[in-house]
């Protein structure tokens, strides 16, 4: 029985050309071919990526052993092949944070000896993000003059990620003459440093004086003047105390629960009126006020249950 | 021409179009995915992450965990959850009306006493009336709320969320597993940049892999071909679907499972919806549509690195009800929003994402049927050549295997957290085999959840029966 004539009076469908079927061969042609490309690439990737592992850790093994033999005094010339000299940039980098005081010193003058710090210089130039950004990190590394310029530089960068890989590697520098400048870049309108990224960079550089913390005290953003409270609270800023009370009196809930915090902090019993003062005054949100009266106990050494 | 062959031509140009359509899109969205994934490796920098570590200014993290008859997987999660790395950490775990021993186990292990937990935020409600609420005298950051149950996890997650005090809020199920440096990992964006609102990781399957003290320790395939599937397509949703959408900043759904938020933008929409069954999904469009209204710079992005295992239905049965239960909860979510779609002040969300959403994840299963039935008609009327038919067939096998092996290859190439070469031939097996018998039940389920969603049908969280994880307690 023909189905076709009996619904539709022998009508012939157009959608079965010569040129329908070209294309739908092709298509039938390029996903099988897709599919098994993907099916070999699957597991061979799968097989290799076992090879370059070995092959890799091999090269880390190279890198470290350079780079030991440049902490002990008997400092190998630097590998020349590009890949190899990344291994031994991506080891130092890494390595470069757990040294201290004349193993830091002399892996910074061997890298800059062996122009990994020219070659920092010119990535954190570069056009990709990713690029400025290991420039950052490797800069870091070479970094034994304290010459943090174009770190300083890059706080501005016009990508969010590579300006707080720039506070980081401040930060990790540990030189608290950079404080101004991520206070600064925080607060600055065009291309902000991420706020808490700058409080963490601050926090590692740790300043001896609310001083050091300049216009964040008096800025109008919430977000740089609470960094300013935190960081005050967590390195122990005992000049602060007056700056962080009037804090208390700010009309930002996130600055008055900020100030509350790094008062108690603090520990001074001359702060208990100012929090008093606050909670006796103001409108404020209940978490707000809960932080000011655990606070408030704090000062006066008794667990506030609320 | 007959009325039937007008229909027959329609449907099947429309069907033609609707498939090159959704290939083209979904194949923009695959590179865009490797891209993204790949240009993410490459900025991972785990001395970020130990700073982060180290800072005690750091955001601190609330972690919320609903359980409801969670007693199979709740002590190894809650485990996980107290040795992640992570500077500053609170705990907290929501019992939802559990018949069993969930509450019981954590009191015992944790050496939890009753003690008020305050509400700190009351913009967000809960319905559940609170029966009480402990924390630990051992680990101070863990607090256990026990809640009548309304029968949604909603409820649950905003009970928690009225009591955390952190300023991410991070949410995972009560039977998932995180990896120890997943927190620092998926908090890292907000770190770097105050426009991120919210951070998604990945959630794949536990089943199978072996656990010990709370971490998996050693990740492998499981064995049935059902469980082996639901990775391919965990892998697929994450490492390619929410990857692609992430890099456009067009992601639609964090996973319940494991995702971050900043804690103002969750408090500002008022929390989770109670009444949606897709609350992740429905919290994310919030979040969008209330900083697009403010017309504020925000991100939500994905990270492919951080995982979070969870368990997976083992059976069909309850396979079957959470996949009709996901296909409802998308149907609610979009009816709820529908203002948004093809609105460009939306932004990719509302012109591409949410349609694409509508037009091929929740209508795609009876379209496809639709298509399938055309197709038969016209080989049995003869309008359609069988060989036609059956590339069409092929065709659509094909190019539904090359998804997934394109998302394996992803997972392979960049992760490899399946270490056995044979772990990779089974899913890639997985991944061949599943259009075959897979796809047509699952087209199935997902037509039920669509129909009960037009029926406007009111459904609760289901049971799911929990092995836990290889045998620990």
């Amino acid at each position: 029985m023909n189905w076709q004539c009996v619904w539709s009076d022998c009508w012939e469908p157009e959608i079965v050309t010569p040129g329908v079927e070209t294309v739908a061969t092709v298509i039938l042609v390029a996903s099988t071919v897709l599919v098994l490309v993907l099916v070999l690439a699957v597991v061979s990737l799968r097989a290799l990526s076992a090879v370059k592992g070995v092959v890799t850790s091999r090269r880390t093994a190279a890198a470290r052993a350079v780079i030991f033999a440049v902490i002990d005094g008997d400092p190998p010339r630097a590998p020349r092949g590009p890949v190899r000299r990344a291994a031994v940039a991506a080891t130092a980098v890494r390595l470069s944070t757990k040294l201290r005081g004349a193993d830091r010193a002399a892996l910074a003058r061997w890298l800059t000896d062996e122009g990994f710090r020219h070659r920092a210089t010119v990535m954190m130039h570069a056009t990709f993000a990713i690029s400025r950004a290991r420039g950052a990190r490797l800069f870091v590394a070479c970094l034994a003059d304290r010459e943090t310029g174009p770190l300083l530089d890059l706080l501005h960068d016009r990508d969010v990620r590579v300006r707080a890989v720039a506070a980081r590697a401040l930060g990790e520098c540990g030189i608290s003459s950079a404080v101004p400048f991520l206070v600064r870049a925080a607060a600055s309108h065009e291309n902000p440093l991420p706020v808490s990224a700058a409080a963490m960079a601050i926090v590692h550089t740790a300043p001896r004086s609310a001083r050091g913390l300049g216009m964040a005290w008096g800025s109008g953003d919430p977000a740089v003047a609470s960094m300013a409270a935190d960081v005050a609270g967590y390195l122990h800023l005992t000049d602060a105390r007056e700056r962080l009370e009037r804090l208390l009196n700010s009309g930002e809930p996130e600055v008055v629960a900020s100030a509350a915090r790094a008062l108690a902090r603090l520990g001074d019993p001359r702060s208990a009126a100012a929090i008093s003062t606050r909670l006796v005054d103001g409108d404020l949100p209940a978490q707000v006020r809960n932080g000011l009266h655990v606070a408030f106990a704090d000062l006066h050494h008794v667990r506030f249950e609320s | 021409m007959s009325i039937l062959e007008v229909t027959f031509t329609t449907v099947t140009a429309v069907a033609i179009v609707y498939y090159a359509v959704h290939h083209l899109i979904f194949g923009s969205v695959v590179i865009r995915a490797a891209l993204h994934v790949g240009r993410e490796q490459r900025w991972a920098d785990e001395t970020a992450q130990s700073l982060t570590f180290a800072n005690p200014l750091a955001p601190g993290v609330s972690v919320i965990v609903p359980a409801h008859n969670e007693e199979a997987g709740i002590l190894p999660s809650v485990r996980s959850l107290l040795d992640a790395h992570y500077p500053t950490l609170e705990i907290i775990v929501v019992d939802d009306g559990s018949t069993d021993a969930t509450a019981q186990l954590l009191i015992d292990e944790f050496e939890l006493e009753p003690r008020d937990v305050p509400v700190v935020d009351s913009r967000v409600k809960q319905v559940g009336h609170m029966i009480a609420t402990y924390r630990s005298r051992r680990h101070p950051g863990l607090v256990l709320l026990r809640k009548e149950s309304v029968g949604r996890r909603s409820d649950a997650v905003n009970a928690g969320f009225a009591r955390c005090t952190q300023p991410l809020v991070c949410m995972i199920d009560g039977d998932s597993i995180l990896e120890p440096d997943a927190l620092l990992r998926v908090a890292q964006p907000f770190v770097d940049d105050p426009r991120v609102v919210a951070a998604g990781g990945v959630v794949l399957p536990s089943n199978g892999s072996s656990v010990e003290r709370g971490r998996v320790a050693d990740a492998r395939v499981p064995r049935t071909w059902l469980e082996r599937t639901q990775v391919l397509e965990y892998m697929r949703a994450f490492l390619v679907g929410r990857a692609g959408w992430s890099a456009s900043n067009g992601l639609m759904i964090i996973s319940g499972a494991f995702g971050v938020f900043r804690r103002e933008a969750i408090a500002e929409v008022g929390g989770l919806d109670e009444q949606s069954l897709a609350e992740d999904a429905e919290l994310v469009v919030a979040i969008h549509r209330s900083h697009r209204a403010r017309g504020e710079g925000y991100r939500v992005v994905f990270l492919a690195d951080p995982v979070c295992w969870s368990e997976t239905p083992s059976t069909v049965s309850v396979l079957a009800k959470q996949r009709r239960r996901w296909s409802h909860g998308l149907g609610e979510m979009l009816e709820k929003h529908r203002s948004m779609i093809l609105r460009p002040r939306y932004g990719r969300l509302g012109m591409v994402t949410m349609p694409y959403f509508w037009l091929f994840e929740l209508w795609g299963p009876l379209v496809e049927v639709l298509g399938l039935t055309a197709a038969v008609t016209g080989v049995l009327t003869g309008w359609v050549d069988p060989w036609v038919f059956w590339l069409f067939i092929a065709v659509s096998f094909l190019l539904s295997i090359a998804v997934s092996l394109a998302a394996l290859l992803v997972e392979v190439v960049a992760f490899g957290r399946y270490q056995r070469v044979r772990d990779t031939s089974r899913l890639a097996a997985a991944a061949i085999l599943e259009p075959f018998w897979f796809r047509p039940m699952h087209w199935w389920w997902r037509i039920r959840g669509l129909w009960a969603s037009l029926r406007h049908e009111r459904a609760s969280w289901g049971e799911m029966k929990r092995t836990g994880f290889g045998g620990e307690a």
